[in-house]
């Protein structure tokens, strides 16, 4: 991953760094969400090793 | 939409971590220090080391974790899920019904994670109530162990954030802790 200099000097002088960082986290956490409900359960499983497949079912309501 | 001063996997992190420190010792390690520390790259996990505990001493962490909202995706059997951590396997907690942010939970397994354990400390700058292995510590992980691009970048983001902060000797301590207990 690129080493974003020019983030980093504005991270170490602008206090408000974290108000952008916080869009660009919340932003990316659910976009992620978005895209593994599209997932089918098997799929799931193979990502994460999740054995609970009935609480996913049930939690996420996943298809497949 | 107003912006809290607190992202997603902030939050997710201090409850999680409110429900472990009434039940041992943690610290939370890896990318999510870098990440909190200002860093803008994405990750689905939150790496966290506990102590190692007795079977009955866990089983009531995972009842606890349960009853605050917090679902285990290997098992909801809580002596299934203790089978995994003794074992040296990672378990994963999810809250509500979002499979993002996962708490990615281990034992710790050897001199290097207690150690890792008894250096913990909060850290202001990150804006994140809770434990994190110190600076030191994460910076000789990527470094000595892990080594990837991504991992090395990572190391170099520390090294400038905190470069009044970084305990050189610190550094090379762990580093050969890491050289006797991971890469001998």
């Amino acid at each position: 991953m690129k080493y974003d200099v020019e983030w980093v000097n504005y991270v170490m002088n602008n206090p408000d760094w974290r108000e952008i960082h916080n869009k660009f986290i919340n932003a990316q956490v659910i976009n992620a969400n978005k895209k593994l409900k599209e997932l089918s359960a098997d799929k799931l499983i193979e990502l994460f090793n999740i054995k609970n497949k009935a609480i996913l079912k049930f939690k996420a309501g996943i298809k497949g | 939409m107003l912006v809290s001063d607190k992202n997603i996997l902030a939050e997710f992190c201090e409850n999680f971590c409110k429900v472990i420190e009434k039940h041992c010792t943690y610290a939370v390690v890896s990318g999510f220090f870098i990440i909190s520390s200002g860093r803008s790259r994405g990750t689905e996990d939150i790496d966290l080391i506990i102590e190692r505990l007795s079977r009955d001493k866990f089983i009531k962490l995972h009842d606890s974790l349960i009853n605050a909202g917090f679902n285990c995706l290997q098992s909801s059997d809580a002596n299934e899920v203790y089978d995994y951590l003794i074992n040296n396997s990672s378990i994963r907690y999810i809250s509500g019904s979002d499979l993002i942010p996962q708490m990615e939970v281990k034992f710790a397994r050897d001199k290097l994670d207690e150690y890792q354990l008894s250096k913990r400390r909060k850290e202001p700058f990150t804006g994140v109530d809770v434990y994190f292995s110190s600076i030191e510590c994460n910076i000789a992980f990527k470094e000595e162990l892990l080594k990837s691009s991504k991992d090395l970048s990572d190391a170099k983001f520390l090294r400038t954030v905190y470069k009044e902060k970084i305990n050189e000797p610190e550094v090379d301590k762990i580093k050969g802790l890491i050289r006797s207990f991971r890469l001998k």
